[in-house]
């Protein structure tokens, strides 16, 4: 399933930036759901506790925002924000619109204690 | 310790895809993402355009499906090479994926790549496959509202396929909902009327997939 996909892409992201900084454990994760993505908040952190049993992040707190479809015209350069029945420039009117956010899932930060000098072998 | 990362988690998917998209320009091939609900005639389509291009342009097909190599069974007369990419449960193709199949292509010589996505109208949008254009096929069994239905998947189609235009006869469909929906997801991407079984429409498909490849070398 489609949030399991993402649960595993997020846990080897966390896995691996906490590695890069000697974290014990990871605590806190923040990820912005981008509303283009279609994905179930629950579905991903049900999946995401399941993949992170066993690992570093096994009892961090999965905090998920949501984030809404930015668009530019190509057109026009307008920014709007596109609901999702409608990617029409509220300017020219051209549905001709790059998605500029809310397309994806965002690890936006991940904190946790470092891993005591002393202690590393 | 709090550590700032603001990256996408499919950073490593769209990395992958980057890597895919200069690897299939370098080799002068133009590669398409062919996205649809399941049943709507990719493979069939696939089937027709690449014996109408006849033997001057070799096509290699990637095809996703959860289960069976029914597709590139299909597809093997007609391509210079197909490889079928089973995903198991996976319900679109990945970067990963994608590159794996390449590892199994020889692209000299081959003008057209194209890859057939698994059967979906909601995943297979988020995923990157380093194609150079998408393409997203409707069909007239399906109803007329599916533009409304699934606009983050119309939304981002280069080029929008109308299939089973034959069967509009004996089918309650409104073209026009599809033009106004379209009017207001995407006015970009061009719409061609086609039935991939009978032929109607087909040599627009062709002349456009042409114009394509042509503007890619140029």
């Amino acid at each position: 399933m489609h949030e399991m996909f993402l649960a595993n892409a997020l846990l080897q992201q966390v896995l691996e930036i906490a590695g890069q900084h000697d974290l014990e454990t990871v605590e806190e994760i923040e990820v912005e759901i981008g509303e283009g993505q279609h994905v179930d908040p629950e579905a991903l952190a049900i999946g995401f506790e399941a993949l992170s049993q066993d690992s570093l992040a096994a009892a961090a707190e999965l905090r998920l925002t949501p984030v809404s479809l930015q668009a530019r015209c190509r057109e026009c350069e307008t920014l709007f924000a596109p609901e999702l029945l409608s990617f029409s420039c509220p300017s020219c009117r051209q549905a001709d619109a790059e998605i500029i956010a809310g397309r994806d899932v965002i690890l936006k930060s991940l904190s946790g204690p470092t891993r005591d000098p002393e202690e590393t072998p | 310790m709090k550590v700032q990362v603001v990256e996408s988690v499919l950073k490593a998917n769209d990395a992958i895809a980057a890597t895919i998209r200069q690897q299939i320009q370098a080799a002068g091939v133009l590669a398409l993402n062919f996205t649809s609900a399941p049943g709507s005639g990719k493979t069939t389509l696939l089937e027709k355009t690449i014996t109408a291009l006849g033997a001057e342009n070799r096509c290699a097909v990637l095809v996703g499906d959860l289960q069976t190599t029914r597709d590139a069974e299909r597809l093997a007369d007609a391509a210079a090479q197909v490889v079928q990419i089973n995903t198991g449960r996976g319900c679109h193709l990945s970067a990963t994926q994608v590159s794996e199949g390449l590892a199994q292509l020889d692209l000299t010589g081959i003008r057209y790549l194209f890859i057939e996505n698994v059967g979906n109208m909601v995943c297979p949008a988020g995923f990157d496959l380093g194609e150079a254009l998408r393409v997203v096929l409707l069909s007239v069994p399906e109803g007329d509202d599916k533009v409304a239905k699934y606009p983050t998947l119309f939304q981002a189609a280069d080029i929008i396929l109308l299939n089973k235009v034959d069967l509009l006869a004996v089918l309650e469909f409104d073209r026009q909902r599809v033009h106004d929906d379209l009017s207001r997801i995407n006015s970009r991407a061009e719409l061609l009327e086609i039935s991939a079984q009978t032929g109607d429409g087909l040599e627009q498909w062709l002349q456009w997939l042409r114009k394509q490849a042509s503007d890619q070398s140029s």
